[in-house]
């Protein structure tokens, strides 16, 4: 979809990242992606776009756009926090520990805000990750259970079959 | 209501109109506006729970249009309570007509009249499509009730536009209308919607006809336009998903465990 907004983009030159994020909170989803697509700097550039998936509530395509940045070295503390924040969201515990112990080894330090963020979300990380392994030792458990109760059933079995032969007489 | 695991069956809120953001019940007043016009908008809702379909679409059409509708749930307790606590309507109104207790396939089989929009919103167990609600022939049946250029929109489950759950039945559904389907992730949500219109096809998400240019819908459809939130389905040769093989619950395992497997 050309919008009108596109159009005028194309004559008065490429809008940045305040640009797209700013269309992306008016609800211009499609006009904040061109946007950000127009903005120079890779890494604003990332940043713009994973605004605005993740306000548009595509948060699978926000993490995307997260990960290529970081593997393409154009990330920056602000997306990492916000990778995190998106990976929990979808309940992701392995990514959102990756994208938070890159924000911990950011050589430059963080801001207080940042700082605080990041915080929060190792906080909920613990909470997420202990859920999870609750699932998983809870998932082991009834495996186990059904397995050795279709083996006790089994040797149930085989031993009534075993002393009804044994109680027949023989001819 | 609450089916425990976060899974919610019916949600109500004092308004009529769109629920907050992520809810998936949002998506059933689209077609309103795709092809507003004036007078009565007939809808069928199939799995109509509590009526949360119903209030989200009465309370989010076009102001020159009226709702008539019937519902259909297979559990007479759900109707009881929705009618104790979340305000759907009683037996006696013409316009909001209940059928308790009887299965959405069979139901069909009993409608008479042609509606705009038919629903599709059945699971069991909380995650289940029922087979007989996921097969070519259900989508064949489900056509002929619909009116002249009518929609039908189905709610999946899915983990992406990927899911083989949602790809097996967009084919089928495809398949049941000879037309191709489109799949639109809604946001914040782990929900994707089915459209599939009886003669024609529904307004394409890159096309200026599939966001509203006012109303209530404008964000939510933005939010839909977006690169990489729809996908269309063709027509297959063959429908994956029919009466006599239907293996739909292998592919909701499929689904779980191909969902487990993304990472960073």
């Amino acid at each position: 979809m050309i919008s009108a907004f596109a159009l005028a983009c194309a004559f008065v030159g490429p809008p940045d990242r305040d640009r797209a994020i700013e269309l992306a909170r008016e609800g211009r989803f499609t006009d904040a992606l061109f946007a950000a697509e127009l903005e120079p700097d890779p890494a604003r550039r990332a940043e713009a776009l994973l605004y605005t998936r993740l306000h548009a509530g595509d948060l699978d395509g926000a993490l995307r756009v997260a990960r290529a940045a970081r593997l393409a070295g154009h990330s920056s503390a602000w997306l990492e926090e916000r990778e995190a924040y998106a990976a929990l969201s979808v309940r992701d515990a392995v990514w959102a520990r990756t994208a938070l112990d890159a924000l911990a080894a950011r050589p430059e330090g963080l801001g207080v805000d940042l700082a605080a963020a990041g915080a929060r979300w190792r906080v909920e990380l613990d909470a997420l990750a202990s859920t999870l392994a609750d699932r998983d030792r809870a998932a082991t458990r009834a495996r186990t259970v059904t397995i050795l109760g279709t083996l006790a059933l089994s040797a149930a079995a085989l031993a009534l079959a075993f002393t009804r032969d044994r109680a027949r007489p023989s001819p | 209501m609450n089916e425990s695991l976060g899974s919610f069956q019916s949600v109500w809120q004092p308004a009529t109109g769109l629920l907050p953001e992520g809810q998936y019940y949002n998506a059933f007043a689209l077609p309103a506006w795709w092809q507003p016009r004036a007078g009565p908008w007939r809808v069928l809702v199939l799995g109509l729970g509590a009526g949360t379909v119903w209030r989200v679409i009465e309370g989010a059409l076009p102001s020159d249009m009226e709702l008539e509708t019937t519902g259909v749930e297979i559990d007479p307790d759900v109707v009881e309570l929705g009618r104790r606590w979340l305000d759907l309507p009683g037996p006696g109104r013409a316009d909001r007509v209940v059928v308790a207790g009887v299965d959405g396939r069979a139901a069909l089989h009993h409608v008479s009249r042609r509606f705009d929009l038919v629903v599709l919103d059945a699971y069991q167990n909380q995650m289940e499509i029922p087979p007989q609600l996921a097969s070519v022939e259900f989508f064949e049946q489900a056509a002929q009730s619909l009116a002249t250029d009518g929609t039908m929109a189905v709610n999946v489950g899915a983990f992406g536009l990927e899911d083989p759950v949602l790809e097996a039945l967009a084919s089928t559904m495809a398949r049941g209308f000879r037309q191709r389907v489109l799949a639109v992730r809604v946001p914040f949500s782990r929900n994707v919607a089915l459209f599939a219109r009886l003669d024609s096809e529904p307004p394409d998400p890159r096309g200026s006809d599939f966001v509203p240019s006012s109303g209530p819908l404008v964000r939510l459809a933005s939010a839909m336009a977006i690169d990489g939130s729809s996908r269309w389905f063709d027509v297959p040769d063959r429908a994956p998903l029919t009466d006599d093989r239907n293996p739909i619950e292998s592919l909701q395992r499929a689904s779980v465990e191909r969902a487990t497997r993304s990472g960073p």
